[in-house]
């Protein structure tokens, strides 16, 4: 794989295209599983074939935003952003891995011919929700921290609407509810072990990140049709499916949602990933087209803020 | 090269060309032209200017005649909003209408800090080369062909 700024173009749309094809499979499945009234088809396209995208998107997003850093100097301000999101995408790309692969029982994981397959695989799979969850979101908050400094330096951040401020308590009062749980199990007996309370960040900062997502969408938004909000915007998106994905699973987890209408919550978790793979995409696109326009080295050779 | 960047910068790629790099430099850029269609392209476009091939864009000296045309031109009523109008044109690909009124405000009527003003805010969002390039686009479309 190269840096080629012809086929830069080429990812936004390609992941949009093959997440969407997924996503048309995975109706076909689930309306299978409503004909037959067997949950197997749904169940086996999650554990391989959406594992696989899964998998390949956070490979994706991972391979672009490393590919973003190389075009910032070290004294731009969003250097030291991009490096933080491609961390993210490192910690998500081994967060999938394990949780996605190691750490479910299926035909394309290699542990389950092994004889510690019974320890090693719930392992696997806590390591790659630590990883994939506080890790990954951690990261990802630090750097959206940079991009939303860039647009108040540019003086173009835009002002939250009141819905905006709607989905946020929304938001807070879920993680308030999630807080008053874990007391009330500690409380009745409970001991957490070190794996869950690891996990315990992982809602406060899918908070500050949806926050940050709903200033950039209002701060890309307020920019009109540009190509450098594109990025900006994929990263809101994603934010906002993945803490729709986290409230999904957890009206999973108390039975709010009858089955099997709760499972169509699993497929948030698809286009929440397309969208983080396409924001890097995006970006490259537009650095790409920068560097391609016509008479590039007229203003280097007479630019006058190059030292 | 730049330390800042593994794209070589003009400089190397003219002494490239007149072949006065030290050799250990020499070699890194060759390696890295190999691999980089966009600096051989660049590369071509150098030889192109050296043997005064035709080349889109224009010579120093016609720039900077163009700069001095400009000078003149912006002190005329209503130059200063053409010459806006044509760098907003330019910029909207980028970062759309609304910013692109936005970032253009507080350049002077006289348009001194034209460059400087629209250098800092898309360098915040795409890094000095890519910015770089893109003004160099706008100064060659919107003030040196204009």
């Amino acid at each position: 794989m190269n840096d080629d700024p012809e086929r830069s173009a080429l990812w936004a749309p390609l992941i949009a295209r093959v997440t969407a094809a997924y996503l048309a499979v995975g109706v076909l499945a689930l309306g299978a599983w409503q004909v037959t009234r067997n949950p197997a088809w749904a169940i086996e396209f999650f554990r391989v074939p959406a594992a696989v995208l899964m998998v390949c998107l956070a490979l994706t997003e991972f391979w672009l935003a490393s590919l973003v850093i190389r075009h910032f100097s070290p004294d731009d301000l969003l250097r030291p952003g991009w490096t933080l999101i491609a961390s993210s995408s490192g910690c998500q790309l081994i967060g999938m891995v394990c949780s996605q692969i190691l750490g479910v029982q299926s035909r394309i994981n290699p542990l389950v011919l092994s004889s510690h397959a019974g320890s090693l695989i719930p392992l696997m799979r806590k390591a790659g929700l630590l990883a994939g969850g506080t890790f990954r979101y951690a990261f990802l908050a630090c750097g959206m921290h940079f991009a939303l400094k860039a647009y108040q330096r540019s003086g173009l951040r835009g002002r939250m609407r009141w819905m905006d401020w709607v989905v946020c308590v929304l938001f807070g009062a879920f993680l308030l509810r999630n807080v008053v749980d874990v007391i009330a199990a500690i409380r009745g007996g409970k001991t957490p072990d070190v794996w869950e309370m690891l996990g315990w960040p992982v809602d406060p900062l899918l908070w500050l990140l949806l926050l940050q997502a709903l200033m950039l969408l209002r701060s890309a938004g307020q920019m009109g049709n540009g190509r450098i909000g594109l990025c900006w915007k994929a990263f809101s998106a994603a934010i906002f499916l993945t803490a729709l994905g986290d409230v999904g699973l957890w009206v999973f987890n108390y039975g709010y949602l009858p089955w099997p209408w709760s499972s169509v919550t699993w497929y948030l978790w698809l286009p929440a990933s397309a969208a983080f793979a396409r924001a890097p995409a995006f970006q490259l696109e537009v650095v790409h087209d920068a560097h391609s326009v016509a008479g590039p080295f007229l203003y280097e050779v007479l630019n006058p803020y190059t030292p | 090269m730049t330390p800042q960047s593994e794209h070589p910068d003009i400089e190397d790629l003219l002494r490239f060309r007149e072949n006065t790099l030290p050799e250990d430099e020499r070699r890194a850029v060759e390696t890295h032209l190999a691999a980089c269609s966009q600096c051989r392209n660049e590369t071509e476009r150098i030889a192109f200017a050296v043997k005064g091939g035709n080349v889109p864009v224009a010579s120093s000296e016609d720039f900077l005649a163009s700069l001095s045309r400009l000078q003149s031109n912006l002190q005329q009523p209503g130059a200063s909003d053409a010459l806006k109008q044509r760098v907003k044109y330019e910029l909207i690909p980028y970062v759309g209408t609304e910013a692109a009124d936005s970032i253009l405000q507080p350049v002077a009527p006289n348009g001194e800090n034209l460059l400087s003003t629209i250098e800092s805010t898309l360098r915040l969002f795409l890094g000095k080369p890519a910015t770089a390039r893109i003004v160099s686009r706008i100064v060659d479309r919107a003030i040196v062909r204009a």
